[in-house]
């Protein structure tokens, strides 16, 4: 019954110069689990969000998403840093969605969706198109897919940077504020294209300050101050009725 | 009719303003003509100038010699700079710190020492180089080094070291998020830069990259200080022998300007052609048009 979880993260350390930025972070995310990471600006909630994705390498610490370890892999028993390629390999199974959308400019919304299938995944272009119209669809955007990035609303954008990351069919997916660089307007749609991929299943790990999203969709919260994983619970309860002084102040700033 | 508002009468507010005159732009325009006018009647009455020995030499076998040289020299140094900048602009991406510090160096010496030595210092380098070889086979440098070989040499190590600043300028032009991205994807490092960074680099390369080869049509004429054999070359050899000095510089510079304004042109349309905001123009209306809600 205790299945083993899909994301083990354990003793995370992170330094940029002197400053430890995260000062020991252990945290487990089940498969199918969505975990939301909120706490105060500085915190280390991008931080750690890079580590997973090994955008970051790590001082100390493992972080293991399914049987692969970020930067590393097993050779006789023992972890070896990992060479361009196998973090290349790691990566394809950890999708990613930034504050800042970050999609190519140069080609087109169905482009966007496609070239990882293309040159990462090396499918057949007619079916790398056809998948990715798909993954386009799922986030209501296909009457979209020859328009290039500079032309969509920011929400759409994000919208096609989710599709983006499922097209490769993650086994995890990271969100680092999806909806923090949107006009308020537009952050209702890129949340209930967050909210119907949660349904669908996936694991994700979710950094937000939208606490109704949290609540509503995260199975668990985890609130990070200062470098460190200060409480994580169940989200209605953590939210609701948080135990630690210091959470309770931050989400009654917040909220 | 007329109508009455708070700022006086006006009979008809809606007929377009009486356009405003320019009568300095006329008498600028007069000063200017009569200047031309000045210099152009100067220079046909100028005896120096000897107009008709300068079209004696315009189209003469040394000059077109010179300026076929001049052309030659210009395109194969940018294509070899074009080259080695792209080998810096990696090197200079490269995690590996020996290859960051090498370019580095490479661009800080041949931005520091002017053209005019590095072309002195390639073609006297058989006097610290005397022979040059590769397994087994050697030759002696003097025999290699040429005018024209040394300007090669010269004008291209010059001119890739600002080549590869342009290029570095044109990655480092990518946001940094956009590689992220492509990173996240599981692309690795050659692909990042295959697909993602240097199509949209390109725009920002090209643009500079006609200025520089502007430029290095008139850097050219440095080589003649080495007997590079380009178009000042040959018309000194001319007038060191006839001393009509005027008028060879005068057919040297009709040529200059002649292939500097076609280059320009062409500069022009490489630059709309790549400037951003052309392009999937259409994509505007047809992302409008398909707007609907979720
Ligand atoms: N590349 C870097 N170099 C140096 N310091 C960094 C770097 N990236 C982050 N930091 C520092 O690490 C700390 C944590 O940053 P991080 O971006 O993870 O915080 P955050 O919790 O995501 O905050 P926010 O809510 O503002 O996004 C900050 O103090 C930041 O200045
Ligand atoms: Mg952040």
């Amino acid at each position: 019954m205790n299945a083993q979880p899909l994301v083990a993260i354990r003793g995370v350390v992170k330094r940029f110069g002197h400053t430890e930025v995260l000062k020991g972070i252990d945290l487990d995310v089940m498969q199918g689990e969505v975990l939301c990471l909120i706490g105060p600006s500085g915190s280390g909630k991008s931080t750690l969000l890079r580590c997973v994705n090994h955008l970051e390498k790590i001082d100390a610490g493992y972080i293991r998403v399914d049987d692969e370890y970020a930067g590393a892999v097993v050779r006789n028993g023992e972890l070896h840093e990992a060479s361009d390629a196998e973090i290349a390999t790691y990566r394809e199974r950890v999708g990613m969605v930034f504050q800042h959308f970050n999609l190519f400019l140069h080609l087109t919304a169905l482009e966007n969706v496609a070239i990882g299938l293309t040159k990462v995944r090396r499918l057949p272009r007619h079916e790398a198109l056809q998948r990715a119209r798909a993954a386009l669809a799922d986030v209501g955007l296909e009457h979209l897919r020859d328009s290039y990035p500079r032309h969509l609303s920011g929400g759409q954008q994000q919208r096609v940077a989710i599709a983006r990351a499922l097209a490769m069919e993650p086994k995890l997916m990271l969100f680092d504020e999806p909806t923090s660089a949107l006009d308020p307007e537009l952050v209702g749609e890129v949340l209930s294209v967050m909210r119907r991929v949660a349904e669908g299943g996936m694991t994700m790990i979710v950094v937000t300050h939208e606490m109704r999203f949290a609540r509503d969709v995260a199975d668990r919260v985890a609130f990070m101050d200062q470098g460190l994983n200060a409480e994580v619970g169940p989200a209605r309860q953590l939210i609701d009725s948080p135990t630690s002084e210091r959470t309770r102040k931050f989400l009654n700033h917040v909220g | 009719m007329t109508s009455l508002t708070a700022y006086g009468e006006v009979r008809d507010p809606y007929a377009t303003p009486v356009p405003r005159r320019h009568p300095s732009h006329w008498i600028s325009g007069c000063l200017a003509l009569l200047l031309a006018a000045g210099v152009a009647y100067g220079l046909a009455t100028n005896e120096s100038f000897e107009w008709s020995v300068f079209g004696r030499y315009l189209f003469s076998a040394p000059t077109l010699q010179g300026l076929a040289v001049t052309i030659e020299l210009s395109l194969v140094s940018q294509i070899i700079a074009v080259l080695i900048g792209c080998a810096l602009a990696l090197l200079g991406e490269s995690r590996n710190p020996v290859f960051r510090a090498f370019a580095k160096a490479y661009v800080g010496f041949f931005r520091g020492v002017p053209l005019l030595v590095i072309l002195l210092i390639c073609f006297n380098a058989a006097l610290f180089v005397p022979q040059v070889g590769i397994g087994t086979y050697s030759w002696d440098t003097n025999t290699l080094i040429t005018g024209f070989s040394a300007a090669i040499i010269g004008l291209s190590l010059h001119e890739g070291a600002f080549a590869g600043e342009i290029i570095r300028a044109g990655f480092m032009s990518v946001p940094e998020g956009q590689r992220e991205a492509a990173h996240s994807l599981g692309m690795k490092r050659r692909v990042v830069m295959r697909v993602i960074v240097i199509p949209q680099a390109i725009r920002v390369i090209i643009p500079p990259t006609g200025n520089q080869f502007i430029g290095l049509l008139k850097a050219t004429s440095l080589v003649s200080v080495i007997g590079g054999g380009d178009l000042l070359t040959r018309a000194q050899q001319v007038y060191g022998s006839n001393f009509k000095v005027i008028p060879l510089l005068m057919v040297v510079s009709f040529w200059y300007l002649l292939i500097v304004t076609i280059a320009t042109f062409g500069q022009h349309f490489l630059e709309k052609k790549y400037s951003v905001s052309s392009g999937a123009r259409a994509g505007v209306a047809r992302a409008r048009l398909a707007e609907e809600p979720v």
